[in-house]
């Protein structure tokens, strides 16, 4: 018989599962046994958050109105806020890396800005922009292009020479040679810049839905802990990892789809 | 008939470093014929990568002028194709093997043709298998076969070769020398080929320039009266093949900065001096 290999992916995904089963059965017991108000069993908790959005009703279309008053506002303004930061990021971080005279002029002020934590900006965002959907995303674009704009700068910088020979042998158009050479050899360390991107982002949306807000999931958290329904709490908690668990598995089948030659490229190369 | 493709007159290129100026080309003056196969020997780093970017538009030359079919140059011309000596580092990793040989003509030429034109050149090197797997799933030779399939997809009436086969095994290196002359029977077309390989250079070759050591200037044009077609084993074998490449390798052996040592001369055996490459 052959031996199961630990670091074969799928036995680590099956264990990794496995943990996650064991460590919720932990709490579930732990929660049943404490009887503690501040923490419910994941079972009553998975349950509250099904009749809060998922109660409707097949014929209803399953998502209650609340779904759209406390999760909807949130997944737009997140994938509204992370896309215009790929957009202007990836765009910024092009024009430094190729024009060495413009990387020389802003790139002590980018490296300040950067250092800025998204939240400080919260107050300021408020007074600017006021309390509308578009201080949110703009809060959220503030934070995540960061990752975004200084990834892809370094990922063009260090586009090989030749490629660029090779593309200007082929006698081939400026922006043929940005579509179709630098951004496909930058792909990889774009990528990488927008999965940290995101993560920020949904960080940056909660802060900004814990004020002056009306609806998010930001806007429910807060909103329960004040009236004390703390499994309502729990099941707002719950719902943003899940929210951040489903936009890594989106990001990576997205990686799957775009950078698969990469992949098997660096486990030839290296 | 004779008609001079590619005329370089005059060319001489300075390269600004921190030590000061460094000249490389101190007017070169050279000519390829329509047809021709002409190869260029010369020292290490006396400016023959230098010569072909220039050539190729990569790089602006100090002064100079070259014309390609009776066009003055500026910038990169058409019907100029290039093979560099790093294959590596001119695939493009992400475009499969049918993909980057297709990568010249998009935008220029239609689909239909760009689908015939690729098959064609993958089946002039032997690749036509090959179309749908990456590049670094190839071995080297196999590599440099790509890059070639892809400057014949040009359909170039200029091909210029900057060491090809530099970093290829010997066997390898001797079946993509004849491939390079069979490609060159099949499209007609003219070749500048850079090479360090003296035997190389005289078996390609109808004519052979040598260079000096920088400042870089012409110190001969060898003709290579060697019937074609070319055979691995009989070519080299004839003694036209023996006598013209020690003359070359002498060529070589003599270059000085700016010209060449005199017949009497003693030359110097230190410092970088490049040595022939004889097989
Ligand atoms: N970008 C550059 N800036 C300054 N000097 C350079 C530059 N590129 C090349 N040189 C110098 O110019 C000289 C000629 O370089 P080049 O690469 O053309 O030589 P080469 O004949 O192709 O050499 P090799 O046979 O080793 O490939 C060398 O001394 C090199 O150091
Ligand atoms: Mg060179």
């Amino acid at each position: 018989m052959r031996r199961m290999k630990l670091t074969s992916p799928g036995v680590r995904a099956a264990l990794g599962w496995a943990v996650a089963v064991v460590l919720i059965l932990a709490w579930q017991l732990a929660a049943v046994t404490g009887e503690s108000l501040f923490f419910p069993p994941p079972t009553e908790i998975l349950a509250a958050g099904y009749q809060l959005w998922f109660s409707a009703g097949l014929e209803n279309g399953v998502l209650t109105d609340a779904f759209h008053v406390d999760v909807v506002p949130s997944l737009e303004r997140l994938v509204i806020g992370v896309l215009i930061a790929v957009a202007v990021g990836v765009s910024l971080g092009v024009l430094l890396g190729r024009v060495r005279v413009v990387a020389q002029f802003v790139e002590p002020l980018l490296h300040f800005m950067r250092a800025l934590p998204g939240p400080v900006l919260l107050p300021m965002a408020l007074v600017l922009l006021g309390t509308g959907n578009e201080m949110r995303i703009a809060l959220i674009t503030f934070g995540a292009i960061w990752p975004v704009l200084f990834n892809t700068y370094s990922a063009v910088r260090q586009v090989p020479e030749s490629y660029l020979d090779t593309a200007t042998v082929s006698r081939r158009t400026s922006a043929s040679t940005l579509f179709r050479v630098i951004l496909p050899s930058a792909s990889a360390g774009i990528f990488a810049g927008i999965r940290t991107a995101t993560g920020l982002g949904i960080i940056l949306l909660v802060a900004s839905e814990l004020v002056a807000s009306s609806d998010g999931i930001g806007f429910g958290l807060m909103q329960s802990q004040r009236s004390f329904q703390f499994l309502e709490m729990w099941a707002f908690i719950v719902a943003l990892s899940i929210l951040g668990y489903i936009t890594t598995l989106l990001l990576s089948a997205l990686e799957r789809l775009f950078l698969r030659w990469h992949h098997l490229y660096k486990a030839v190369v290296a | 008939m004779t008609e001079a493709l590619l005329v370089v007159d005059g060319l001489r290129h300075v390269y600004q470093t921190e030590e000061g100026e460094h000249v490389v080309l101190d007017g070169l003056s050279l000519t390829v014929n329509r047809g021709e196969f002409v190869s260029i020997v010369g020292p290490s780093g006396c400016g023959k990568t230098t010569l072909l970017r220039a050539l190729s538009g990569l790089l602006k030359p100090t002064s100079g002028t070259v014309s390609l079919a009776g066009e003055a140059i500026n910038g990169v011309p058409k019907g100029l194709a290039m093979v560099f000596q790093d294959y590596r580092g001119s695939l493009f990793p992400w475009r499969k093997v049918g993909a980057n040989v297709e990568f010249p003509l998009l935008g220029r030429v239609g689909a239909e043709e760009r689908r015939n034109r690729v098959r064609e050149s993958l089946e002039a090197v032997g690749l036509e298998n090959f179309a749908g797997r990456y590049p670094w799933q190839l071995s080297g030779g196999m590599q440099q076969r790509v890059a070639i399939a892809r400057a014949i997809a040009m359909r170039p009436q200029l091909m210029l070769m900057d060491e090809p086969f530099a970093s290829v095994d010997a066997q390898t290196r001797s079946d993509l020398e004849d491939l390079v002359l069979r490609v060159r029977e099949l499209y007609d077309m003219t070749i500048l080929f850079v090479t360090h390989d003296v035997d190389e250079s005289v078996y390609l070759s109808d004519r052979v320039l040598s260079l000096s050591k920088s400042p870089t200037v012409l110190t001969a044009d060898t003709a290579v009266p060697l019937p074609v077609p070319r055979d691995q084993i009989r070519s080299r074998e004839n003694p036209v093949f023996v006598s013209t490449r020690s003359e070359i390798a002498q060529l070589i052996r003599r270059a000085k900065p700016a010209g060449l040592y005199g017949p009497g001369e003693a030359i110097p055996t230190t410092s970088n001096f490049a040595v022939p490459v004889l097989r």
